[in-house]
């Protein structure tokens, strides 16, 4: 369905020098970075797999999408969709994929919601057999019957998005594409796309790629998540499979009276989060090192207070961010640097 | 994209710009009236000068209208487009155009057809069908073919400067200023351009062709004897579909280019 090998997508990024002098040497010269937004990534996805892609911002989650969909065209590596090159065959991929840009719309705004999706039936050729068992389908699911008629700029948020899911599906794709879907939407409304969503995967067998900043689209809707970083796949598995590993771990925030700085002597925990005399600690080994860890504690420093919880998937997804944030500080001597002179 | 497709993206576009019926009309008004202004000031000036460099007030109407009529007609399915490339490159809005089984430039000119031309075209027709009829024309059925087909060409070859400074958004990411450059040197048609020193003549004909858009023609048909060079009447008829062809090919090399196929 979707095969991706060795795919890297660079970009260059003009340096811009500052102050009176810095702008005209501008004019003549300017360096550039290279920046590797998608950087040797390969996977596949079979047909009917839900995977969720997940990263920071920036972390090249949109230029993946924009590859896989034939919008950009790689740097180097391969990829096919449907057996397809997608910058090639842009077009013929084109009528067998949907997708949904959660920050941009494909609604025509002063228009009624049922114009876009006629003029969708016109632009996909739909048959008309298809679009009225779709439709009846969409104005049931999505409950777009109580807004068909509505000029989009009158929609809700929620509203719209469910217009655009729906739409992005009219044409029965075999891949959707959803780019952070549940944006600025309230929990009902995350709920019932959530729901509709899954429901096609289940039903249909349509392969869904999401990318989402809010963990609960992707526990609930993707049975397998990567997750990338600066451009890099550093996670490709189940979501069960991560939790799992990291299950035994427990985040204790503690109160301090005073803070007691960096001082703090930390034998089997991390340091996850310093606000001064409010601190957070992962602790990977159990309940029962977290309780004598707090014990040692109290006994070098007056605590407070302390919340002892079991991390959730968010918290993994914030550590392993975290954790890569550092280790990238001393990645950028290695970017290449180049002058040009025009 | 066949045309049945096109024409519905032209019904939606209409559909849009009549939810704000008030807005449209004082709009359509408002061109009329401007338009009316600028003939006016050509034939106050003519009334102190008689003629300019031979052509009296009906033929200098013709002139003007012929550069009107194709330019609105070029413009209706460029202007917006092209002039709003660069602002939908920088806030990202041109993915969209390159997700639909469809050619990326005529989803591109449907989606953003302006109707708002209308009023440019009513007002040009009027005058011009006027010219026409006041106007010491022999008339011949090849010339009234002429006529038409050199309406159709000027529109292209307006609609190909508009696309092809468009473009340059692709490359430069900012072009507003050139869209300036080419409204300023486009009223150099509103006059015969044998008003003008041989250098700028020769521009106008053969380097940046606007001249072939209305004094060409008017010269065909208004005293065939006058276009000593009978070629830069034909030529007005040819320049038009290649220059439009030629733009869409630039502009399909910079849409490649933003895709970063070797970029």
């Amino acid at each position: 369905m979707i095969y991706v090998e060795g795919l890297s997508k660079e970009y260059k990024q003009f340096n811009r020098a500052s102050g009176v002098i810095g702008t005209i040497k501008n004019l003549f010269s300017r360096e550039h970075t290279i920046v590797k937004a998608v950087d040797n990534i390969s996977f596949s996805i079979e047909q009917g797999e839900a995977i969720g892609y997940l990263g920071p911002n920036g972390a090249g989650k949109s230029t993946m999408i924009k590859m896989l969909t034939g919008i950009l065209v790689p740097t180097s590596g391969k990829v096919t969709v449907n057996h397809l090159v997608p910058h090639k065959s842009r077009q013929e991929i084109a009528k067998r994929i949907g997708i949904v840009f959660g920050q941009r719309s494909q609604l025509w705004w002063d228009l009624p919601v049922e114009d876009s999706f006629e003029l969708h039936r016109r632009i996909y050729n739909i048959q008309d057999k298809d679009y009225q068992k779709n439709m009846d389908i969409f104005l049931d699911l999505l409950n777009l019957k109580e807004f068909i008629t509505r000029p989009v700029r009158q929609l809700s948020l929620g509203q719209r998005m469910r217009a655009e899911i729906g739409l992005a599906l009219l044409h029965n794709p075999d891949i959707v594409f959803l780019d952070e879907p549940t944006i600025g939407l309230d929990v009902i409304a995350k709920d019932n796309i959530r729901n509709f969503i899954r429901q096609m995967n289940r039903e249909r067998k349509i392969s869904i790629f999401l990318t989402s900043h809010d963990m609960k689209d992707i526990e609930e809707i993707c049975g397998r998540m990567l997750i990338v970083n600066k451009g890099e796949l550093i996670y490709d598995g189940t979501v069960e499979q991560l939790k799992s590993n990291l299950s035994a771990s427990k985040i204790i925030t503690i109160e301090f009276v005073v803070d007691p700085g960096d001082a703090v002597v930390l034998e089997n925990a991390v340091l996850v989060n310093d606000s001064g005399i409010r601190k957070t600690f992962r602790i990977d080994k159990g309940l029962d090192s977290a309780i004598d860890f707090v014990q040692n504690l109290s006994k070098r420093y007056p605590i407070k207070d302390f919340v002892l919880q079991d991390s959730n998937i968010e918290d993994i997804i914030r550590m392993y961010y975290r954790s890569l944030e550092k280790d990238n500080s001393t990645q950028m001597t290695k970017q290449e640097k180049l002058s040009v002179i025009y | 994209m066949n045309i049945r497709l096109f024409s519905y993206f032209v019904t939606l576009v209409i559909k849009s710009r009549m939810e704000y019926r008030g807005a449209f009309t004082i709009g359509v008004v408002g061109q009329v009236v401007g338009y009316a202004a600028n003939y006016l000031v050509i034939w106050l000036l003519l009334q102190n000068f008689n003629t300019i460099q031979g052509w009296d007030w009906t033929e200098i109407a013709f002139l003007y209208s012929l550069n009107l009529l194709t330019y609105a007609i070029g413009a209706s399915f460029t202007y917006t487009p092209m002039v709003g490339l660069d602002q939908i490159i920088v806030n990202g809005n041109f993915d969209m155009y390159l997700t639909k089984p469809l050619s990326p430039f005529l989803y591109f000119l449907a989606n953003l057809f302006n109707i708002g031309y209308i009023a440019h075209i009513l007002i040009s027709s009027v005058v011009l069908i006027w010219s026409i009829s006041q106007a010491d024309i022999t008339w011949t059925l090849y010339k009234a073919i002429y006529l038409l087909l050199a309406i159709i060409s000027g529109s292209l070859l307006q609609a190909a400067g508009l696309i092809v400074i468009g473009s340059l958004s692709f490359i430069f990411l900012r072009v507003q200023y050139l869209f300036s450059i080419f409204f300023k040197l486009k009223e150099f048609i509103a006059y015969p351009i044998s008003v003008y020193g041989t250098l700028l003549q020769i521009i106008l004909t053969w380097i940046i062709p606007l001249a072939m858009i209305n004094y060409y023609p008017s010269l065909y048909i208004f005293e065939d004897s006058l276009l000593t060079n009978k070629i830069l009447g034909i030529t007005a008829l040819v320049i038009g579909p290649l220059s439009l062809y030629l733009a869409y090919r630039f502009w399909m090399y910079g849409a490649n280019k933003y895709q970063g196929a070797g970029g």
